[in-house]
């Protein structure tokens, strides 16, 4: 079976204003992502970020500049078949309840006319992956997951069908704070497997210096600073930017601890 | 009297689905266009005011005597409640779960099918409820116009002054409504609880 390779991304002076308001959700956001590139956007509630990623699938829709994936604006593919290359998670997974676990896996390969047994064989293997017993969760349903465990359901959906592209709202938003380190190194092992291109929303600042190949700091619909974790840490563009990452003196000398740590282990 | 009971219950059967095939895929097609959703809740509203017996007296002129016309002033009725328990149902589905089953690019009938509908289905089980007794209660004034079923009992009781008759007819409509009411009850309670996993 042939992967496809994974999107690379640009954001060409991109602009969004909802209907209605007379200030930008987000204004002139210029960046590229590299295929196969973990871009972590950071960002307080109401910053933007998740608005920038819901541009991607058009969920949410440009009112000037564009977007384009692998030099192609994004509003020439049709949407539903750009979609389904594209992964997609959110904080709380959005699984759907009245369906089990293998049933939610199975949607976007079924609208890819999978056969059914690459279908089983896949649920099968990216619930191992996430490292959920297939023979145990198959048949659960949502209801009778714990927030972890949905978290990793909702990562296995949005990997099923080998994602072009990989987006990520808040995932862990919703995990108890002493299981969310264990799911983010889970986390990048997956990836690191899937090796897709992957945008990752987040308000934590600890989990975007260490999931991040580099972070884009977002603040009132503007990008305040774009780089490597070890960059932005050591030489904050600004002061906004120096006081989210760097916070005092204590909480950044950890974070460059830590960062290093990670930087050893790559 | 069994006889009339099975035809009561098959005329408000066949009458509510006819309803809801056409009903469920009209909410189905039409809860995301408010424009036109408006103008068919409007106009099936205005059917659903007509009163019972002119509608019958209408349908007569039209169809003739006998089931037929029963049958179809039963549909007419029935559209209303199931086309607005539908699209209350489809308009009260998290805002969360639609837009994931849109990012994930499923394909629009599958969404609506495998997605949409499921999730709404306690909102129309309960309009086939209201629409099913509705129903009961309206097949018994086909007895008027040549109808078959429990309304004919009653009627020809009416016409004979035979109190038995009158009776039996009346219960037997009370119990029909009694179980189907109890019927739709356990089946929203068991839909409610699959719908919420």
């Amino acid at each position: 079976m042939t992967i496809e390779a994974p999107y690379a991304l640009r954001f060409d002076r991109a602009s969004v204003r909802f209907p209605g308001s007379t200030t930008y959700a987000l204004e002139n956001i210029s960046l590229h992502v590299a295929p196969g590139e973990l871009l972590t956007i950071v960002g307080a509630s109401g910053s933007g970020k998740s608005t920038l990623l819901r541009c991607v699938n058009r969920l949410v829709e440009l009112c000037d500049g564009r977007i384009e994936i692998d030099g192609v604006a994004l509003d020439t593919f049709a949407i539903d078949p750009l979609r389904r290359t594209i992964g997609y998670a959110i904080q709380g997974v959005g699984l759907f309840a009245h369906l089990t676990v293998a049933e939610n896996l199975a949607l976007v390969p079924e609208s890819l006319g999978w056969p059914r047994a690459r279908i089983d064989a896949r649920i099968d293997e990216m619930l191992a992956t996430v490292r959920l017993d297939p023979q145990v969760y198959r048949r659960r349903r949502p209801r009778a997951l714990s927030g972890g465990q949905a978290q990793r359901v909702g990562i296995a959906r949005a990997l099923m069908s080998f994602p072009r592209l990989l987006l990520l709202d808040e995932p862990f938003g919703a995990v108890d704070p002493i299981l969310r380190p264990q799911l983010q190194a889970e986390l990048l092992d997956v990836l690191r497997d899937a090796r897709t291109t992957t945008l990752f929303v987040t308000h934590d600042v600890d989990e975007a210096l260490f999931l991040g190949d580099r972070i884009a700091v977002i603040d009132e619909g503007r990008l305040r600073a774009l780089g490597t974790p070890r960059a932005l840490l050591d030489r904050p563009s600004d002061d906004f930017t120096a006081e989210l990452l760097c916070g005092d003196a204590l909480l950044h000398e950890y974070r460059r601890a830590r960062l290093a740590v990670r930087e050893r282990g790559q | 009297m069994i006889a009339a009971i099975l035809a009561h219950i098959a005329l408000c059967a066949v009458g509510v689905a006819v309803a809801a095939t056409i009903a469920v895929p009209a909410a189905l097609i039409f809860a995301d266009r408010p424009k036109f959703e408006r103008s068919l809740s409007a106009l099936l509203g205005a059917l659903y005011t007509v009163p019972s017996l002119a509608l019958l007296a209408v349908l007569v002129q039209f169809i003739g005597l006998g089931n037929t016309s029963v049958e179809v002033a039963l549909v007419m009725y029935a559209l209303y409640a199931i086309f607005r328990s539908t699209v209350t149902g489809l308009r009260s589905i998290p805002a969360e779960q639609r837009e994931v089953a849109v990012a994930l690019g499923l394909p629009r009938l599958k969404r609506r099918l495998q997605i949409d509908l499921p999730l709404a289905l306690p909102a129309i089980l309960s309009g086939l409820r209201v629409a099913t007794l509705g129903s009961i209660a309206l097949a018994t004034l086909g007895g008027y116009v040549g109808g078959s079923g429990l309304g004919t009992v009653i009627f020809t009781g009416f016409a004979l002054q035979n109190r038995t008759m009158l009776v039996q007819g009346a219960i037997g409509v009370v119990t029909i409504a009694l179980l189907a009411e109890l019927a739709f009850r356990a089946l929203e309670r068991v839909v409610r609880l699959r719908a919420s996993g």
